[in-house]
């Protein structure tokens, strides 16, 4: 049995699978940072650059694209993808840049935290 | 530029892109070597609920909505700030229109609506007496022996109680004061339905006990229940304290009220004694009833009648019994008491309301006026405004703001003026009903129970605010949806406008006509105030005193002590600085007289029994014969309308007339005096001497000085009450503040009828200068090119106030119109005028129509000056 990091959104509870509420807007923002994507692409991208250890619940990626959308930090356009299917295509706006130092930031304070406590005796 | 998408798109795009997702998983399925249907449905099993993503996504729109909504009241209050004279407008209309009108909603409530609190009530029913010759409408009290008969011969009661009240002297430890004290007798706690608080309350006839009220025990007796037992003094007559009411409990009956007693809440209650009932006929001449007092202790004399009907009785049935019984009782007692009288039987709430009712419904009809007026005039305010941002709104759409995003920020706008004018109709609401119980409460009966109802602010202001958000909306919601396209100039706006500004000229044509209608009833109202106020030639009322005192208790229980009580009193009278004339008057009776040679039929008439000076006091002058002499008890004067209705033309001076219980000469005739009722017709009189007075407990002395009496009123008052420290003088004042009593609920009435009438002008003030003031905005660009054209200021205001004639015009005539047809409902309140007077009419639509034209001169003013580059420029 795979256990399978599986990242939950806004609105779910913690189920019995381990998750990291909060850290879904991150990963969106950093993939994004990457390149423009859609939606199905970004639920991609995280499973493969993370060896698909990273399952997307993909019921929670568009409240958080929505909720990303609204504070500005994405910009949403109409487009076309490689299959020649009409889709949403998301990229990450200046705003939500900084965003991304932000929350990578604090992130990074809570693993190293998390490591500390770990380490000691 | 693409804009961030609106709620709805976003739900559009959720839509589209959540199937996008799938047919990608279905494709890279297919590409796995799944069949189409395999590879769809794993597609679909992946992605989860459709249904509760859109749900999750729709909340995060949730809070983001909260948010706007904050942002939007925000935005709101400042645009409140930043305008202040719209904004007081509404907030002021809204707040007079809920204040006002819930407050007569919650007054008509007390007064007409409201039910008694006592068990059953829809089952009480009143039992009194009327003369069928003269003042119909009024009832009159009915004889105990009467209740007796009803007690033991009707079967449609279940229960039946009897009650009248008097004032007394109540004196505990050393401390007198005038309580009104409450006879009652028959079934009357049980039909109260009212259980002691304290200690227990009296049985049928148990004589010398007494209850008190919850409100007297506290305020005389310090609500210590140790004075249970104890024993107070009632005119000088011992009464042991049984038990104390609960708190609230009020006589809710109507009360025994003379022309100049005030309304007092009844403080005690004690039982009308068994003896009472078994009286003869004999008792209540004169003289007697004196000694019966002394025998048995203080018996009512007449009676109030109440019963509770039995569950399936009718009240026809207890009507044709109690007639049947009555005229039996007439038949088989002729007597002055039931000569030319006759029953009246009706529902206890609708005798309670009778007084008032027409008052009622005139004010109700004012009300609703009221409300329309104001509904009017907050929804032309709001169309104004709306017109009036036109441009912005505009500009914003282009700029980006969804409609809907729009929408909702004019409805936080609108909410911030609803919540203001809710709050703020509140309190008006509350302080006019504090000022009517003020002002009004001596006039109107049971008044004194009013408070805000909140029926009513919840209908008034639900109504207002109401029209507010539809009027604050209705415009919104057309503006945004007429500005779809880019900006256009304010040629797009003409065609749209003019239509809009045909209805809002027409609201304020509708305003105008509501407010001529009330202007011409208070004007109506204000004329019969007025006739009824003058008064007869050579009568001074303010140079007359008046006061009233009761002679009771053991010391005046016969005619010898009575006599010289008055005689002192009379000498003290006239013995005082100034006085000219002093006379005393001891009692009324309702009878019926008739010429001594029995050529007439019997004239219902009113036997005064006064002192010669009385008369002469009250400044009453002789048509005809002479003052009769103090000694001679057998002559009588007689009024105008009494020598009229007995002898057209022949001299009534000299000739003997008779009736039950009075025989005498003719000594003079005088005009008709108004000396209490002011609003009353006037009725045949005889003025006989005071000493034949069935029963002089009741006195009311009246003094003639040269001066202004009302300065020296409690000089005499106290020369007075020196004759006998414990009969205390009662009510000492002018006559002319006794007239004025008497009409006071008709002064109330006006006062009412006056402010919503000055409440409507000022409304529709409000509504013509706005409407005139946006027809003016509208036609920025036209009076520009005019006066580009040439023409002169003069032309400007000429042509702005010609359209606001117009509509002046439409709105005064149509109102002037409906005035004439509903004043009609009015004729019942008004006194010596008609409903239908030209004059008040007339007076009333030129205020009206200058009032409005006065509005509109500031925005003529300024369409004078428009600048016509300026207004050009503007597109």
């Amino acid at each position: 049995m795979e256990h399978k990091l599986r990242i939950l959104g806004m609105g779910r509870k913690a189920q019995k699978n381990d998750s990291l509420p909060g850290s879904l807007d991150m990963l969106i923002l950093r993939t994004l940072s990457r390149r423009s994507l859609h939606g199905y692409g970004i639920v991609q991208f995280l499973q493969q650059s993370s060896d698909n250890e990273l399952l997307v619940e993909e019921g929670s990626l568009y409240p958080a694209l929505q909720r990303l959308e609204l504070n500005g930090w994405i910009d949403g356009v109409w487009g076309v993808t490689a299959n020649k299917r009409r889709a949403r295509i998301y990229k990450i706006t200046a705003a939500g840049r900084k965003q991304l130092t932000v929350e990578t930031r604090k992130y990074t304070k809570l693993t190293l935290a998390i490591a500390r406590v770990m380490g000691a005796e | 530029m693409n804009l961030r998408p609106d709620r709805n798109d976003w739900q559009e795009f959720l839509d589209e892109q959540i199937r996008e997702h799938i047919e990608h998983e279905t494709d890279e399925n297919i590409a796995r070597g799944m069949s189409l249907q395999e590879a769809r449905q794993a597609a679909l099993r992946k992605f989860g609920n459709v249904t509760r993503v859109r749900e999750d996504t729709r909340s995060v729109w949730k809070m983001v909505w909260l948010e706007q909504w904050c942002q939007d009241i925000g935005y709101g209050l400042r645009l409140v700030r930043r305008n202040p004279a719209f904004s007081t407008a509404v907030i002021l209309t809204l707040a007079l229109g809920i204040g006002l009108n819930s407050a007569v909603f919650s007054v008509m409530d007390a007064v007409l609506l409201r039910h008694i609190s006592y068990p059953n009530p829809e089952r009480l029913v009143w039992v009194a007496q009327y003369d069928t010759g003269w003042q119909s409408d009024q009832d009159n009290r009915m004889l105990p022996s009467d209740f007796a008969a009803f007690r033991e011969q009707t079967k449609s009661f279940a229960s039946l109680t009897a009650y009248t009240n008097a004032d007394m002297a109540l004196n505990f430890a050393g401390e007198t004061g005038t309580e009104r004290i409450a006879y009652v007798g028959g079934d009357f706690w049980s039909v109260a339905g009212v259980r002691p608080a304290v200690g227990s309350l009296f049985g049928a006839g148990q004589p010398r006990v007494v209850v008190l009220t919850w409100e007297l025990f506290q305020k005389r007796f310090d609500g210590n229940s140790e004075v249970l037992g104890k024993t107070v003094a009632l005119d000088g007559r011992q009464f042991t304290i049984l038990g104390v009411l609960p708190p609230q409990f009020r006589l809710e009956f109507p009360q025994f009220l003379r022309p100049n007693d005030e309304r007092k809440e009844v403080g005690a209650y004690i039982a009308i004694p068994d003896e009472t009932w078994r009286l003869p006929m004999t008792a209540y001449r004169a003289g007697n009833w004196e000694k019966v007092q002394e025998s048995f202790g203080p018996l009512p004399d007449f009676v109030w009648i109440v019963g509770g009907l039995h569950r399936g009785a009718s009240l026809q049935q207890v009507r044709a019994e109690l007639d049947g019984i009555y005229q039996r009782l007439t038949r088989e007692r002729p007597g002055i008491y039931h000569a030319h009288s006759a029953l009246r039987v009706q529902p206890l709430q609708s005798k309670l309301a009778s007084g008032a009712r027409d008052a009622f419904l005139v004010l109700g009809g004012a009300v609703g006026f009221v409300l329309l007026i104001v509904c009017a005039n907050v929804a032309n305010l709001f169309l104004a405004r709306a017109t009036s941002r036109q441009q912005e709104v505009a500009i914003r759409r282009a700029l980006g703001a969804g409609g809907v995003r729009l929408i909702r920020q004019f409805l936080a706008e609108t909410t911030v003026f609803v919540v203001g004018g809710g709050i703020a109709g509140v309190v008006v609401a509350r302080w006019t009903v504090a000022c009517a119980l003020r002002f009004g409460s001596g006039a109107v009966p049971r008044l004194a129970g009013a408070v805000v109802d909140e029926r009513a602010l919840a209908f008034t202001a639900g109504v207002s605010l109401l029209s507010a958000v539809l009027f604050g909306l209705g415009p919104a919601v057309s503006l945004v949806r007429s500005t779809q396209a880019p900006l256009r100039g304010k040629r797009g706006g003409y065609s749209v406008a003019s239509g809009r500004s045909r209805g809002r000229t027409a609201l304020v044509a509708l305003q105008l006509a509501m407010a001529i209608v009330l202007l011409s009833g208070a004007g109506l109202m204000l004329r019969s105030y007025w006739k009824m106020s003058a008064l007869p030639v050579g009568y001074s009322p303010e140079k007359i005193l008046t006061t009233r005192l009761s002679l009771s208790g053991g010391r005046y229980g016969s005619w010898p002590q009575q006599r010289a009580y008055l005689e002192e009193l009379q000498s003290r009278l006239m013995a005082a600085p100034g006085s000219q004339a002093a006379g005393v008057h001891c009692g009324s009776i309702h009878t019926a007289i008739q010429a001594r040679d029995g050529g007439s039929a019997p004239v219902p008439t009113v036997i005064e029994y006064v002192s010669p000076g009385y008369l002469q006091a009250i400044g009453v002058p002789l048509l005809a014969g002479q003052w009769p002499d103090d000694m001679d008890l057998r002559a009588v004067i007689v009024n105008e309308t009494l020598a009229k209705s007995l002898n057209g033309t022949g001299d009534l001076v000299g000739s003997q007339i008779r009736a039950a219980i009075l025989s005498g000469r003719v000594a003079g005739i005088v005009p008709d005096v108004k000396t209490s009722q002011l609003d009353a017709e006037p009725r045949p009189t005889v003025y006989a001497p005071y000493p034949l007075s069935p029963h002089i407990s009741s006195v009311e002395a009246v003094l003639r000085v040269s001066t202004d009496a009302a300065p020296v009123a409690s000089a005499i008052g106290r020369r007075i009450a020196g004759i006998d420290p414990d009969v205390p003088v009662y009510t000492m004042g002018t006559l002319e503040g006794e007239l004025a009593a008497s009409i006071a609920p008709r002064r109330f009435n006006l006062m009412v009828l006056s402010s919503f009438a000055a409440v409507a002008v000022l409304l529709a003030w409000i509504g013509i200068y706005g409407v005139i003031a946006y027809l003016v905005a509208q036609r920025t660009r036209e009076i520009g090119i005019r006066v580009a054209l040439g023409a002169t200021r003069m032309d400007v205001v000429r042509m702005v106030i010609g359209q606001a004639s117009a509509i002046v015009g439409v709105g005064v005539t149509s109102g002037v119109l409906a005035a004439l047809g509903l004043s009609r409902a009015m004729s019942g309140l008004l006194y010596g005028i008609q409903p239908n007077d030209p004059f008040t009419l007339l007076v009333a639509a030129v205020a009206l129509a200058s009032v409005a034209l006065l509005a509109c001169l500031g925005p003529s003013w300024r369409a004078a000056r428009i600048d016509p580059i300026a207004a050009l420029r503007t597109e």
